[in-house]
């Protein structure tokens, strides 16, 4: 089954992402211009339902573009939390 | 006189955009779904709110705000202090590995009068002693032992039956009391055992030298007499027996109980747990499937597996929650050690959901001839016939040279989840572990694809069950809230 | 009430012409003469004056009347016939008043060390003042060596102790010092001490038995500052506590029981357990309704009775997580009875009083009974308990 997402709003790294969480059920291969995204999916197993896998992956891609978008703005402050969390250890010597 | 300002006057948090905390989510059931910090607190909120936050259109008057404020998921011109705070609860999590190896397991011989099905290690009981641990190799081991530098060691001793070699344990309880004269530390010991041997002289012992006692107890005697048989297909009155002579000797809570699971536990969830009530044990571990006995290569196999063995758990756990509200205090140990994960600051020690793992870090084994692993499973693939995880031998190397060594080292960081595909963004992570032993046994590779991992697959739906049960009934969260801060 | 100022009081011409002093009392006809030279002495009968004493002190007028004395002498009101063997006062006959700093036998001894605070809260029973009070580190400093070294516990509180800066760790160093045998108890409100420097200074005087009580008012920021009436307050008190406990001060967190915190006590009670489980106590307070608190009754009264689910929910958290907690400034019978082994006799007695509504009740020796400040605002369910043992 081949879907399109649109290069606009869609990026591969949410796609690759969505592909990865459902490789119990799917192996998707990527084709990319600027215009889209072309996804190629199929199914590991004859018993899979690739239409409902298809919508899984769909709302995967959505989910992980926001799990991006959170992580890219957040990555500061993780970096300055664990940077504190490390600095008071006491186990590297001054 | 003083002017006093009202509530809002204080109230900056509506003036400008909050800044996101980092976070992680997932779906917990339908539109349903669970938000998760970098310290383990997490809020369950439906998607329209979680999308709201995430786009910055989350109200600093909605309920939803407030919670996610005082739960450190967001800072606003009001507060920044939750920065410390993550950093200080981040370190609390972690704080625990610069104790580095704290259990320390003597394999001391691999005789054993049972044959259970599912064991991999060991040998007849022929008394013949090719197979026992011997003085000198506990003597090596012990060095090892003492150079950990954890302020709390535990010796347990393994087997085959441990007390079979009986000689041998009393040497090592010997001198490692003697060692940590000056070493100090608070020092412990485990002898896990079947019971079926257990003499007054090993009582009298034990008792002496204040050593706990664990053993094997699977269920109801028909079950417990199929997974474990023995000459006179005893095994289970000999377990009871020994349990009750153990603790009238020993205290009460000096003997504990564990349950293997097999295939033939996995309808009997109910008939275990009652087992164990009547034994007025305290609680029970309802301890996942070993892939470590079978040749499971096939995804689907494990899959079906682990459907299996989720329903076998959330029987058992749903049981045992009923049998709280009516007033038994029954802990489940699996989930007590998650729930501390998630509901308090500190940290568990089981090896299994420790990320980095807990290879080498929590635990080590000195097997009879002086190999040295990086955990039980571990030694039970050397069994199968793979050395992966064998670090060396205590007669050939020193300390640094077995803790150094690539063979515990790349395993380790390999496997770290808050790198690896699948954890690292995974809202579940600060719950779970990394397991590089299951995942090189059973997909050939250190951190395994996780869709196709049965320990994340498995621990994924206790993690949403525990969750979903919490949310669903306060009383159900009061017992939880209970069992993390007990264990 | 017991009275620990006197004003307006009589001092005799040799008083007036020696001048205002700090001193310890005495009760002992064998008092060693050394001693006596830097001592009050307190006529008890007028048969029974010792000679020799720097002062001498009477509550009953005729005995000093009789004992025709040329040494200093005073004369107080009949209520402070409570002063007795190693007390110590100040005299100052210049303004005519005497203020009593320590006394032996009780074991609520406060040292107020300012009056000036940063913060402003809703419900503060000392209001702060914008004054050059610093004489009274100077006082406390003098009367500290003379203070019964057997004594338990004293207390620092203010306004904010803080505020002293450098003088605030002089005079904990001094307690250290002066007193190696008893506890510091000392309130604050902790935002000085994110200025880590401060935190590490107090460390550094390595005393014996101190502990920090620090106020939190709500899990949330906005709902603290609202309490304190200080933006920014929360932060700077949280960040505080971390500085302290980082330097290894043992620290007890104090909740003021009333609308604002009961609201939310059970969610700052599993804040505290998740983010501050280092704390060594935590105090629930009861409101003593005196100073701002009665300008502020409508934002802050709560009836006890009306949060009872609310503290049993907190303590339950807190107990759970390992913290200690206990309950101050309630009467028994307004908790739930499965509370009440958390209740402490908390209120200094020389403001506790009982009403006349616990006549027969059979744990008043245990209950902590009211603030005599709060005058007569209390529960609406006093009621004497009669069942359980005293």
């Amino acid at each position: 089954m081949y879907i399109e997402l649109p290069a606009t709003g869609f990026s591969l790294e949410a796609a690759k992402r969505a592909a990865y969480d459902l490789m119990a059920q799917i192996d998707v291969s990527f084709s990319v211009n600027e215009k889209s995204i072309g996804c190629e999916l199929s199914a590991v197993r004859p018993d899979v339902d690739l239409i409902s896998a298809e919508r899984d992956f769909r709302r995967g891609v959505l989910d992980h573009e926001l799990r991006l978008s959170i992580e890219r703005q957040t990555e500061p402050l993780r970096t300055a939390i664990l940077a504190l969390a490390f600095s008071n250890t006491g186990l590297q010597r001054e | 006189m003083s002017r006093f300002r009202e509530a809002e006057h204080f109230d900056s948090s509506g003036d400008g955009p909050y800044t996101m905390l980092p976070w992680r989510f997932t779906n917990l059931r339908d539109d349903q779904y669970v938000v998760t910090n970098m310290a383990g607190e997490y809020l369950s909120l439906p998607r329209e709110k979680l999308e709201s936050f995430a786009t910055g259109k989350l109200a600093a008057d909605e309920a939803t705000y407030a919670e996610l404020k005082a739960r450190h998921f967001l800072i606003d011109d009001d507060t920044n202090v939750a920065i410390d705070l993550l950093a200080l609860k981040t370190r609390t999590k972690l704080a625990p590995l610069a104790d580095f190896t704290g259990l320390h397991i003597f394999v001391a011989t691999l005789r054993c009068e049972h044959s259970c099905p599912y064991c991999q290690v060991s040998r007849a009981n022929d008394n013949r002693t090719e197979f026992d641990m011997s003085e000198a190799t506990a003597t090596k081991s012990l060095d090892l032992v003492f150079q950990s530098p954890s302020p709390a060691i535990k010796i347990e001793f393994q087997g085959g039956e441990p007390l079979l070699n009986f000689s041998l344990i009393k040497f090592v309880v010997g001198e490692a009391k003697k060692r940590n004269e000056a070493a100090r530390r608070d020092l412990a010991f485990v002898i896990a055992t079947n019971l079926a041997v257990l003499t007054d002289e090993h009582l009298e012992f034990a008792r002496e030298h204040d050593i706990l006692i664990s053993t094997s107890l699977d269920g109801p005697a028909d079950l417990h007499n199929r997974n474990r048989p023995r000459p006179g297909r005893d095994s289970h009155q000999r377990a009871i027996d020994g349990i009750k002579r153990a603790r009238s000797a020993l205290g009460f809570h000096h003997v504990g109980a564990l349950m293997t699971t097999t295939a033939a536990s996995l309808a009997r969830a109910k008939d275990i747990i009652d087992e164990y009530v009547h034994m007025d044990f305290g609680g029970i571990f309802l301890r996942p499937l070993s892939p470590y006995g079978f040749a499971i290569k096939t995804k689907f196999y494990q899959s079906y597996d682990q459907r299996r063995w989720l329903d076998f758990y959330f029987e058992g756990l749903d049981y045992i929650i009923d049998l709280n509200l009516g007033g038994l205090d029954f802990i489940e140990h699996y989930a007590a050690m998650v729930l501390k994960k998630m509901l308090t600051p500190s940290q568990t020690s089981y090896v299994d959901l420790m990320s980095p793992a807990g290879i080498g870090i929590g635990a080590l084994v000195y097997n009879y001839n002086g190999t040295v692993y990086v955990s039980d499973e571990s030694r039970m693939l050397a069994e199968m016939g793979d050395e992966t995880f064998a670090l060396g031998n205590v007669h050939d190397h020193g300390f640094a040279e077995l803790m150094l060594s690539e063979k515990l080292l790349e395993p380790l960081e390999k496997s770290f989840a808050a790198s690896v595909p699948g954890c690292s963004w995974c809202a579940f992570e600060p719950y779970c572990g990394s397991d590089p032993v299951f995942h090189h046994a059973t997909q050939g590779d250190f951190v395994g694809k996780k869709p196709l991992s049965a320990f994340c697959t498995r621990n994924m739906a206790v993690f949403r069950g525990l969750i979903e049960r919490m949310e669903a009934d306060e009383k159900v969260r009061a017992i939880f809230e209970r069992w993390a801060n007990l264990i | 009430m017991i009275p620990l100022r006197a004003r307006s009081i009589a001092f005799n011409d040799a008083a007036i012409a020696t001048g205002g002093r700090i001193m310890r009392l005495s009760t002992n006809l064998e008092r060693p003469a050394p001693l006596r030279r830097s001592e009050g002495f307190v006529i008890v009968d007028a048969e029974n004056i010792a000679p020799g004493f720097a002062w001498y002190i009477s509550c009953a007028g005729e005995a000093l009347k009789g004992a025709a004395l040329d040494a200093p002498s005073v004369e107080l009101p009949a209520e402070f016939g409570y002063l007795g063997d190693g007390d110590v006062i100040s005299v100052e006959p210049k303004s005519g008043t005497v203020r009593v700093l320590f006394r032996r036998v009780s074991a609520y001894n406060h040292f107020l060390l300012t009056e000036r605070c940063n913060n402003n809260c809703l419900m503060c029973s000392q209001p702060p003042r914008a004054v050059q009070d610093g004489w009274i580190v100077d006082e406390i400093l003098e009367a500290l060596p003379l203070i019964d070294r057997s004594a338990r516990e004293i207390g620092f509180t203010g306004g904010e102790p803080t505020l002293l800066g450098e003088r605030f760790i002089e005079l904990v160093r001094a307690t250290e010092s002066y007193l190696p045998n008893t506890s510091l108890h000392v309130l604050s409100n902790g935002r000085n001490f994110a200025n880590d420097r401060l935190a590490a200074s107090v460390a550094a005087v390595r005393h014996h038995d101190l502990m920090l009580g620090i106020p939190l008012y709500s899990d949330l920021a906005h709902l603290h500052d609202y309490v304190v009436q200080a933006d920014g307050a929360f932060d700077e008190t949280v960040r505080g506590i971390l500085n302290l406990k980082r330097h290894g001060v043992r620290i007890e967190i104090r909740a003021v029981l009333q609308r604002p915190t009961t609201e939310r006590l059970p969610q700052l009670a599993r804040f505290i357990a998740r983010n501050l489980l280092f704390a060594d106590h935590v105090a629930l307070m009861g409101l003593e309704v005196t100073g701002f608190a009665k300008a502020n009754l409508n934002r802050i009264w709560i009836d006890p009775v009306d949060y009872g689910s609310e503290l049993r929910a907190a303590v339950k958290i807190l107990m759970q997580a390992g913290i200690k907690t206990s309950i101050y400034n309630s009467q028994l019978c307004v908790l739930p009875e499965d509370l009440r082994p958390y209740a402490r006799r908390s209120i200094s007695d020389w403001k506790q009083e009982y009403l006349p509504a616990c006549d027969g009740c059979s744990v008043r020796a245990k209950c902590a009974g009211f603030f005599a400040t709060s005058g007569m605002k209390h529960s609406r369910a006093i009621t004497p308990i009669f069942s359980e043992a005293a």
